[in-house]
Formats: C-alpha cells, structure tokens, sequence
C-alpha cells in the first residue's frame, strides 16, 4: 500500500508533512497511519538542519476527519483499549517534542483525532473558508477525545471554552476558533500558501512570535483566572454537567466521564491527565454503548453508500419537483426540497391549502435548529424554490412527484391516476402513504414502474430517516433516483419491504396501541411516559401520539389491523380519545397533553377523569412491565419483519427505528436491546404475558426459533461484521 | 415591425394599495413570483431564455438591477443575463418594447418581460443637510472638531422626504402629476361630477370582474411575505360598496381650493408585479406553441411634461401613422386610468377634430372611443396603479380579455410622467 503521509524536506529547512490517504476522499487517522507518521517523527527529530514542520492535507475540504472508527470497534477490553490510546497519544507527545516549532495547515474539516493532531501541533493557520470547522465529536460514539484532546484544548482555550467542544457535537467555523485562541492564524485558502509562508517567516523573529503567542493567551484573560480559581472551576463543571444531564438523561457515560477527566486533569500536569484520559478510555471503549453507537454511525454511512454507488450515473439534482396536496405534510415535503434549492410546486385543489403549505414551510424555516441560522434574506431566498398551482399543468416539467394527499385508498388511486396523463414519461411518482401499500395503489396504474412510496417521518424537519419502498412492477432506475434523492435532500434513505405500515409505523403501531391498552387496565398515560423517557426515549408512546397526531394514529392503527388483526386491534382509550372527544394532538393544542404557548405540556385533566370513569380499575403492574409490554409487542413486529424480507438486516432495522423514531442510540435499536436481555429469557416473559394479557404476545416464529435454540438477532458466525458486534 | 412578437405566457401578482396587504413584500419578491409564474406557464425550459428585463420606477436601494435580482430569486439559471428599464408609468411596456427589439434584431430567442413596483416601499429620504452634518461629524478629527460638529445638530435635519413624493413630482417643472390632472380638467373642462362618476364606473366594472372570476386566468395567488402565514388571492383596490355621494365628499388632493382631483378619483399608489414571455411569431410557430396573442405595432411620442395625461392621444396618433391602424379597428381599449380626468381627456382629444389637426398632425380626428371597449373590467382607479407593473399587466389583461370576447385586436395605451405616451397594437389572431 502506498504511504499516506509525503515527507518533503525545502533547501531552506522546512519540512512537510502532507497527508494523502490513497484512493480515499477523505484522510481519517488508522493504525497504519499512525504508525506510519510515528516513524516520520522519528526520522525528523535528529536532523539537524530542519528549522519548521509544516502539516498539512492534500485532500480538498478536509484536514483530518477523525479516527478510524471500525478500529475502534475491535476493541474488546480496556487493556487493548488503553494500549490503543497510549499508542496514539505517544505519537501526539512526539509531535510536540519535537524540537523545532511545527505548524498545523488547516483547510477543511478538523475533527476527532484530527483536531488532536493539530492540537499537538505548536502553531494552528486555518483558512475562512465555511468547510474549515473544528470539533471532538467523540462522546456521541461513547467514547471521549483520546489522543491528548481532553487535556491539550483546555490548556490552550480554557476549559470553560473548551468543555462544550469536549462534550458535544457542536462544531465551531475558523474565525471563532480564531478568537478562542485555538488558531493563530486566518488564511484565504486563495492565499493560503504565502499566508503560511509569512507566518513561518515570523515564526522566526522572536518579537513577532512572542506576539503571536501572546495573542493566544491573552483571549479570553478574564475567564481563564476565574476559571483557575475553585469556586469558578465549581460553577464551570456544575453548569456542563448539568447540559449532560438534561441532554442525555443520565443515559450516556461518556461525556460525564470526559467531564470528569478535564476537571482532574486541569488540575494537574500534562503527563497525569493524559493517563487519566487514557484510562476513562479504556473503561468506554469496550462498552456495550460504545459499540452499539459505533455501529449506528457505520450502519448509517453503509446506508448513504448503497444509495450512491449503487451503480450508473449519478441522476442530476432534479429541475422541478412537485407535491400533491399541500397542507402540513405537503408544506413540510415542499420545505425539504426548497431547502435543496429544487423547485418544488404543490398542487392541491384550492388556495388556502396551499396557503397552508406556505405557511408549514415559512414555520420550519423559523424552528430553532440547524436551519436557524438561515437569515431572513436566505429565507426568502429558499422560499422561492416553493410555488403553489390548482392546475396541473405546471406538473409537466416535474421530474418527481411526491404524492402526499389524505389516506384514502380511492382518493390516492384517482389523483395518481389524473396526474399519470399529464405528467412525463420519465417523471418518477412517489407516495407518501403512511399505511396503505404500493401493491394496492399501484393496482389502477398505467405504469406502476416508474411507481413507489417514499415515505417521510413526521416532523420531516427533523426526521433523517425515508423509507422507500418498490411495489412488484417498479423498476430498479426508480428506486435508484428516489434513493438519491433523498440523499440529496439530506435524509438518510432505506429500502424497505411493501406491507402495510411498511416498516417503521408496522413496528410503531403495535407498541403504541399496548401502551393505550395499558391505560384501560388502569396504568396512567403519564407514567407510562415517564417509564419509557427513563429507558432513553425522546418522549413516551402518549407524548408522541399527541405529536404525530392522534386521529393520524388511530386511523393508522385502524388501517394496519384490517391486515394483521388482534395484534393490532385498536385499544378502545384511543378510540374513545378520537371519537368521543375528537382530542387532536399537539396540532389542536389538546391531546393526552394540554399544549400552550410558552407554558410546559401538561397532563390533560379532563382526559384523566374520563378514562378513570370509563376504566375504573387500579392496576398493579411493576414499571418493568409497564416498559417490556409495548416494547415486547413492537420486538415481535420487528422480528416478523425480518421473517417477512422487509428489511435487509438487523443492524438496518435497528438503524431506522433510531433515526425514524428516536429509539435512544446507546441502548442499539430494538433487537440489540432483545439480544442483550436474550431471546431465551425474552420468549418466557412473552409465554407468561400470553397467559395473563392475551394471545397477540405469542412470539413469531423467528423469537421462537431464536429463543428455543439459544441463539441471537446478531448472529455470531453470519459475518465478519456481526461477529465483531456480539457480545460473546 | 418586421414580424409580430409573441406572448407566449403571462401573469401577474394581486395589486393592492400602498401600505396594504402586501407592503412587506418588496418590489423584488413580487417580481420574481410573476416571473416564476410566467415561466411555468410558458413550459419552456429556463434554461432557454436568452435575457430578463423589468420595468421599475422607484428602484429599491437593495436591490440595484432589480430584473437580475427577480431573476435569481425566481430561480433562473444563473447564466441568464437580465436588465431593468424606466420609462416612468410606461416602464412595463418599455421592458415588452425593448425585448421586442432584441428580438427582431435576433439578439435573443426568448425573453422575460416584466414589471414591478412596491410603492409601499419607497424609502423616506433624509435631506443632503442631514447628509451634510454627518459628514461633518464623520470627517472631523479632534474631538473638539466632532462636538463642534455634533453641535450644529438641529432637528429639522431629521425631517424626512417621502420618496414617492419625490417621485411623483415632475423635476422640471415642479407640478405633481395630480396637479397635470387638474390641468388637463380645466382645459377640458372636465367637472368634478364626471371625474366622480368614471371613478365609480371603474369600480362597478373591476368588481363585477372580480366576482365573475375574469382575473383568475391572469393573476397568480402569493403569499403574505415574511410570515407566509396568509395568501393573497385577489385584487385589494375594486369597493363593491362606493357610492358616488362617497367620492363626491372627498377632498381634492392636490387644489384644495378650486380642484376637482381626488384620492377617490386618482388611481391610488399600490403593489404588485407582472410578466410575460415573448418570443417572435417565427419561433411560436416553429415550436408549435400558441400565444395568448402577438404585439403587432407600438409607439412612444412625447410633448409638454405639464399635459402628459395626453401622451397616449400622441402616442395613438403616431402609431397609426406608422401602421395606417384606425380606431375602428380595435375591439377593446385599455388605456390606463392614472386619472379620471386624464381618460376623459383623452376621450376629449381623440374624438376631436381640432386637437388632432393642432396637436397630433392629421387630417381628421382619431375617433370616438366606445366606452364599452374602453377599460371594460376597470384600471388602475379601482384596480391599482404600481408604476413599474402597469404597462405589462394593461397587455396581459387585454389579450385574455380579446381571446374571452373572441375578438381580435387591441389597444394599449398610457400616459407617462414626465410627457410622454406609448401605446400597443396587440392581436389575438
């Protein structure tokens, strides 16, 4: 194999380190790497007539994108984790030693281990340009920042600068790593080359360097003393941990434990803390959360992959789209495209539809989060890509259709059959159904090839999860550009089976519908909720109901049990919420919860005294069942699932269940959790609940398998991949 | 002209009054949603069009080259060139006349033509002595200099000057335009009580208009900019309630004492934008597309900036000289309400044997027009009047208009500040 790091040594004493991972867009930091770059560092230490290093990429856009994640996964124990650690921290020490200065060339993204390296580095000269970022986005692997990253960025910026860097994902633009102190220098990437050639030039005047030097200690000045001092240090690490607590809930270690070690490190020497790292590390690493996130992210990235390589042209970013039927789901559809700067109209039967739509969108481009930075020029601007039209005409030059009208099987079958006629040959049409199937929409098309669903997760502003889905007739291009786009739109795209619910709402539905049946014998919603928010959900199934919904789900629910019968009949709490109160959810400001501006959600009390009346029964389940019910009833959907091909793999249902529903990351996706208490045990609590609650706990035929012969949804020997991931 | 142009697609936003339901949408956003419309219409790939040109009269600061910024925000190829141009009212008939040109001279192939105006927008203006004492303060060195200068602070500095004021002020001889009006009603004599009764004619006709869906072929519903929380799907200007004892109390606006112009009978100040696609009739028929009709003749003809309410008189009179085009020959007639007092004067002047030997250089006069072909769903009085906007949507409405009738052949025609005319020979067939 080719080196990736090139050695260059100028007449005038400066040498260069370029890094250049072959065959890849990207440079990440493996053993191999590591090694090879340790050996350079001491090929370069004795040379006498070396005066500078320079590091820098040859990779356009990226400095160093991090570690090598897959290595990381190998890990089993904390001593191979601590050696790993001190391996690269070694390397890191060496870098700093050296004993001439050296100077990270930053163009592009500096993250992970990446940024460890240029934090090793003695000067840091970063380009503006918006692809230059910095970061340590460690933690949300589970693990902590290991080559020197805890101690090295707070010694240089101050911890109270330096912790939400350490503690979450938040990545931070040159020009504010320029005024924390963390770069020394900004370049135009234009200029970038005289920009460092200056500033090693004055790297070699002692009056200029003292000044530069200086410049970085003095950002900041009034913090730093204060943060030195103990009662500040108190106040720093008790405000950060209590960010951690709220954000995670307790759940993830990792960024308590990075917490931990910047505290104790601060207070000591560099060798110290870096021991102390290295051991926090060696307790993280070989975790079961650290593994399980781990996967997720390479699980997503395999995703993204297949749905761009997955062979020809890559399809040209589509001229026109359109949606049909604005209102909510069409408006937040028409955002996601406006977003992507593809023109987008929704059609729909009369204005103040679309008026909606226009109004969903504008709404989204308002919510706080990634796209809030968006000034109100850029807004507008983006806005402009939506247009709204009665007719259909303006559909002729769309590329891709998405249809998004109400969830009724006729309605659905006439608009795809009016739109057929007018739109091109070549347009791809898409539904967005919910819990219909391709088959039975497709039934009354002309071309059904060109014909499948893409179906988006409500709020499509923050779900990075689309199924989709082929009928029996659509054909393999479809597929292809529905998955592309929905890269294009940012979403991470998986191709799942056709049934009704298709995957996500067939697992979903199950798990929502026991959780209402717990209420009628007698649990309260809202410590069914609190049960489920303690297991690491975003929120419980009533909280979400209310968000998606309710009428949404119960029709939903209705659908579904037309295919799949008593599993999933619908609990009669939801019909009595949806036919007797006509309750809406979040969107009418009343549901399980009562929503208003400004105040907290609460308990909805009039709901609470009609379901005491109409269930007036106390009940006596342990909170542990009150958790293992809905979740038991959706393990077994998702195992049929995988008996039925509607999706690929384990790993692939688990990825969407947490990018699609929020499932919580560390603890893996459903059949992780099920492998980790194991399917024997998992098919004896279900036999008991057959008895006491009814047959719908009968396990498929998959758990059965699975539990009678011992064995696991991540089998050990299928390959090498699942094999690294099990835990024995 | 040595070949017809065609209008290939059109349409336009609603218009509202001045500081009404669109005021929060600059001139450029209006722009682009007519733009984005036309286009969609047209079915023609965008990246076929060849240039953009807008009329505009109160350019906005922010916007410098208003059409390419329209352009853009409208999502057009960034490839594409785009120009705006002022000729005052007639600015959204100058943008169709100046596209006609590149066209016939095979500069372009196809090309947006358009216009646009928030007149709710205008900026106020300080005065050059407020301009004056800030650079004062910001060139003064010391900083007994700088108190010295922040001492010649006075309040009246801050006084502003109201934009459209300024614009709607002729600069050579310092009459608004409602002072021309009121000039044209005395040499007219044209009484208050006919201005008062055209006004309401408008606004029967643009109401009915409204009511039976004769604008929803032309206008394209927008949303309410920066909240998109509303759309606006109709005109903001027609009253189906007015009465004529309601604009008989009104004050005149411009002679308080002996005028007959006022607010009811002017066309108000207002928002709104239009564009089309044109291409030469050539190119229509080679790609078998059929226009919403063709621009068959056009002239500009200017006289006194004083009696510019009589610019299309002149205007008419030259286009039928260069075409040999009698009145009789036009089946509607849009000729643009800046004023009540300027379409009876032009009603006046054209049937008049003696203006057109005096004024016009004919023989004869240029004819009675019928006022049931004259403006027969309302104009600019009821409707609204943004002067960058007019002249393109007085040619859009007059086509789809003739092609309702099943008649064949139009005039437009306006007046413009300053003294000038233009006017528009326009065909279905």
């Amino acid at each position: 194999m080719a080196n990736a790091w090139k050695l260059t040594v100028a007449n005038n004493g400066t040498a260069e380190l370029l890094f250049d991972l072959p065959g890849e867009a990207t440079n990440i930091l493996s053993a191999q790497t590591l090694e090879e770059l340790n050996d350079l560092l001491r090929e370069l230490r004795p040379r006498k007539e070396i005066t500078r290093l320079i590091v820098k990429s040859a990779k356009p856009n990226v400095f160093i994108a991090d570690a090598d994640l897959t290595e990381f996964r190998r890990i089993t124990t904390a001593a191979a984790a601590e050696h790993t650690c001190a391996a690269g921290q070694q390397i890191m020490d060496r870098l700093e030693a050296l004993p001439f200065p050296s100077v990270a060339v930053i163009s592009g993204a500096c993250l992970g281990a990446g940024l460890e390296l240029a934090l090793a580095c003695s000067y840091r000269v970063a380009t503006d340009e918006p692809e230059t970022v910095f970061g340590l986005p460690q933690v949300n692997l589970g693990i902590l920042p290991a080559f020197g990253g805890t101690q090295r960025l707070p010694r240089l910026i101050g911890t109270a600068q330096a912790l939400p860097i350490i503690l979450s994902r938040k990545q931070i633009d040159a020009k504010r790593a320029y005024r924390l102190g963390l770069v020394d220098r900004l370049a135009a990437e234009a200029f970038l080359d005289e920009t460092v050639d200056r500033f090693v030039q004055e790297l070699g005047q002692r009056r200029r360097r003292t000044a530069i030097e200086k410049r970085r200690r003095s950002r900041g000045r009034a913090t730093r003393l204060w943060e030195r001092t103990p009662p500040g240090q108190r106040i720093i690490y008790d405000r950060c941990k209590r960010e951690v607590l709220k954000r995670t809930a307790g759940h993830h270690p990792a960024p308590l434990q990075a917490l931990e070690v910047v505290r104790r490190g601060t207070n000591t020497n560099l060798h110290r803390g870096l021991a102390l790292e290295c051991e926090a590390f060696g307790e993280l690493a070989p975790s079961r959360v650290t593994k399980n996130l781990i996967q997720l992210a390479l699980t997503q990235a395999e995703l993204r992959h297949q749905a761009i390589l997955s062979s020809g042209v890559v399809p040209q970013k589509p001229k026109q789209a359109a949606v049909l039927g604005a209102g909510v789901m069409g408006g937040s559809i028409a955002w996601l495209f406006s977003n992507s700067e593809i023109p987008v109209t929704m059609k729909d039967l009369e204005w103040p539809r679309i008026a909606d739509g226009y109004r969903r969108a504008a709404e989204i481009y308002r919510e706080p989060g990634e796209h809030a930075k968006l000034d109100e020029r850029e807004t507008r601007r983006k806005m402009h890509y939506i247009t709204g039209t009665l007719g259909y005409r303006p559909l002729r030059r769309a590329e891709i259709v998405i249809e998004a009208v109400a969830e009724d099987l006729q309605l659905k079958r006439t608009v795809l059959a009016e739109l057929e006629v007018e739109v091109h040959e070549e347009t791809v049409i898409a539904t967005n159904t919910s819990s219909l199937t391709v088959a039975k929409i497709a039934a009354g098309m002309r071309n059904p090839h060109r014909f499948a669903a893409m179906h988006f997760f409500k709020p499509v502003s923050r779900m990075p999860l689309v199924e989709i889905v082929a009928g029996e007739q659509t054909d393999r291009e479809t597929l292809r550009r529905l998955a592309h786009l929905a890269v294009r739109l940012g979403r991470t795209p998986i191709v799942v089976g056709d049934c009704p619910g298709f995957l996500m709402n067939r697992m979903l539905v199950p798990c929502l519908n026991e959780a209402a049946v717990l209420v009628e014998e007698g649990v309260e919603f809202a410590q069914v909720d609190r049960v489920f928010t303690e297991y690491g959900m975003p929120m419980g199934p009533f909280r979400w109901i209310d968000e998606i919904g309710i009428d949404a789900v119960y029709e939903m629910i209705e659908t579904l049990a037309g295919t799949y019968g008593e599993r999933m009949r619908p609990s009669s709490l939801l019909a009595m919420v949806t036919e007797e109160m006509a309750l809406k959810g979040r969107k009418g400001g009343k549901g399980f919860y009562i929503y208003g501006a400004g105040t907290k959600a609460h308990p909805n009390g009039e709901l609470i005294t009609r379901i005491s009346r109409k269930f007036p029964i106390r009940s006596n389940l342990i909170n542990e069942d009150i958790l293992r019910r809905p979740l038991y009833m959706m393990l077994n959907e998702a195992a049929r699932c995988l008996e039925d091909n509607i999706v690929a793999s384990p790993q692939f249902l688990d990825m969407a269940l947490i990018m699609g529903t929020g499932f919580p990351a560390f603890r893996g996706g459903i059949l992780r959790w099920a492998d980790e208490l194991e399917p024997a045990e998992v098919i004896k609590t279900m036999a008991e609940y057959t008895r006491r609650f009814g047959k719908r706990y009968t396990p498929s035929a998959m758990l059965s398998e699975l539990g009678s012969r011992n064995r696991f949804f991540y089998d050990p020997g299928a390959s090498e991949e699942t094999q690294l991931n099990t835990k024995r | 002209m040595t070949e017809r142009i065609a209008i290939v697609s059109g349409a336009r936003t609603p218009m509202a009054k001045a500081h009404g339901p669109l005021r929060d949408i600059p001139a450029d956003d209006l722009g682009a949603f007519a733009v984005k419309e036309a286009v969609s219409r047209a079915g023609i790939d965008p990246t076929e069009y060849n240039e953009v040109i807008v009329g505009n009269v109160a350019h906005p600061p922010d916007a410098p080259n208003i059409a390419r910024v329209i352009a853009l925000k409208a999502g057009l190829p960034r490839s594409l060139p785009a120009y705006t141009v002022h000729r005052n009212c007639a600015s959204g008939m100058e943008a169709i006349t100046s596209a006609a040109a590149k066209l016939l001279l095979g500069e372009a192939e196809i090309v947006i033509a358009g216009g646009t105006e928030s007149m709710s927008q205008v900026p106020l203006m300080f005065g050059s002595e407020y301009t004056e004492f800030l650079t004062r303060v910001k060139s003064s060195k010391t900083l007994r200099e700088r108190l010295r200068a922040l001492a010649s602070f006075r309040p009246r500095l801050l006084k502003p000057e109201t934009g459209v004021t300024k614009g709607l002020t002729d600069p050579i001889i310092g009459m608004m335009m409602g002072d021309t009006a009121e000039l044209l009603a005395r040499e007219f004599r044209i009484t208050r009580h006919q201005q008062d009764e055209y006004a309401l004619l408008s606004h029967r006709r643009a109401v009915a208009a409204r009511e039976q869906g004769l604008f929803t072929d032309e206008i394209i519903p927008i949303p309410i900019l920066p909240q998109y929380a509303e759309i606006q799907l109709e005109d903001y200007g027609p009253r189906r309630n007015q009465t004529i004892e309601q604009l008989a109390k009104l004050k005149p606006y411009f002679n308080r004492h002996t005028g007959t112009v006022t607010a009811g009978n002017s066309s108000p100040i207002s928002d709104g934008a239009a564009a089309l696609t044109l291409m030469r009739e050539s190119s229509a028929r080679e790609r078998g597309v059929e226009p919403l009709g063709y621009l068959r003749a056009y002239a500009y003809a200017a006289l006194a900036p004083q009696r510019m309410g009589l610019g299309p008189a002149y205007a008419t009179a030259r286009m039928f000289g260069h075409t040999g085009a009698e009145l009789q020959d036009f089946d509607v007639i849009e000729l643009n309400e800046g004023f009540a007092a300027v379409v009876i004067a032009n009603e006046l002047a054209f049937r008049s044997e003696a203006f057109a030997r005096e004024y016009l250089n004919r023989m004869h006069a240029l004819g009675e027009i019928d006022r049931e072909r004259l403006n027969p769903q309302g104009g600019a009085i009821s409707l609204g009047h943004p002067v960058g906007m007019t002249g393109t949507r007085l040619v859009l409405h007059l086509l789809l208009e003739l092609r309702r009738r099943r008649a064949n052949t139009g005039l437009a025609t306006l007046c413009v500040g300053g003294g000038q005319g233009a006017a528009m020979m326009l065909e279905v067939a």
